[in-house]
């Protein structure tokens, strides 16, 4: 499975791929991106399987570039992991067509619970 | 409803840094006392904007105290050349849960992006509220800047 990890932070970006890993459901290829611009390249290029979204970030917003993502016909699964989650923004998130929302600080258990719900 | 206070801001900043200490899995909930004049160390500020206001939230400490407390969002210190990224995702992990303490208080309020410096910002346009968080051998220093014009 090919999972894009979309943040402008480094250390968050490693820490959700530690988590990842260590959710202990197979082998996964780890992409990163550190806004929604160059996601939306990334997800053309690579056709993730899951996209691992922040949503505050330089350039775009993560709900942006969901909305992108949808527009330019992608139906890739896409979760939030942000520090941000008032009802209105998780209610945008769903509306959306994102599958999971996380807020921070979050534990590895809190991602690997979000992965079994989309990972097959 | 009116912008929150400074004290309200504060009230909130500290609910949000106990709520990342309490996440970090020590045994310590930190306690909170009035913060000194002189600033500690660097920090990572982040602005909060409501309608016709703005107010912006920080936390500032040694690199030491900044490290460990970063540990507590991602389950190991940053190195040294992540210290920057790491304060200012703590300083936007903060504000994000700041932000939902207060949303049905303010509910427009957007955050911006984080911004770490070594140095204190240019003080003399705000009014400054700043908290001293303490847990043992670690103290550190939540800050609120409100512009003053928007103090009234």
């Amino acid at each position: 499975m090919k999972i894009l990890i979309v943040d402008d932070s480094k250390v968050t970006r490693k820490f959700i791929g530690r988590c990842i890993r260590q959710a202990g459901l197979g082998a996964h290829d780890i992409e990163e991106a550190e806004n929604g611009l160059e996601a939306l390249k990334r997800v053309a290029e690579l056709a993730p399987d899951l996209v691992v979204t922040d949503w505050n970030m330089p350039h775009m917003t993560g709900i942006d570039f969901l909305h992108q993502l949808r527009s330019s016909g992608s139906q890739v699964n896409v979760g939030f992991i942000t520090s941000e989650g008032t009802d209105v923004m998780r209610h945008q998130a769903k509306e959306g067509g994102a599958r999971f929302f996380i807020t921070k600080p979050f534990t590895p258990e809190s991602v690997r619970d979000a992965l079994q719900q989309v990972l097959p | 409803m009116s912008f929150p206070s400074a004290p309200e801001w504060i009230e909130a900043l500290e609910a949000a840094a106990t709520e990342v200490v309490s996440h970090g899995g020590g045994s310590d909930l930190p306690e909170f006392e009035a913060g000194d004049a002189a600033a500690p160390g660097g920090g990572a500020f982040i602005s909060l904007m409501g309608p016709g206001h703005s107010v912006r939230l920080g936390v500032v400490g040694s690199t030491p105290a900044l490290k460990r407390l970063a540990a507590m969002l991602t389950q190991e210190e940053p190195a040294d050349d992540e210290l920057k990224d790491a304060t200012c995702e703590l300083a936007n992990v903060l504000a994000g849960n700041v932000r939902k303490l207060l949303s049905a208080r303010v509910p427009e309020l957007t955050l911006g992006l984080p911004v770490y410096s070594t140095q204190a910002p240019a003080l003399e346009r705000y009014q400054v509220a700043r908290s001293a968080l303490k847990l043992p051998d670690l103290s550190a220093e939540l800050w609120v800047m409100m512009p003053k014009a928007a103090v009234g």
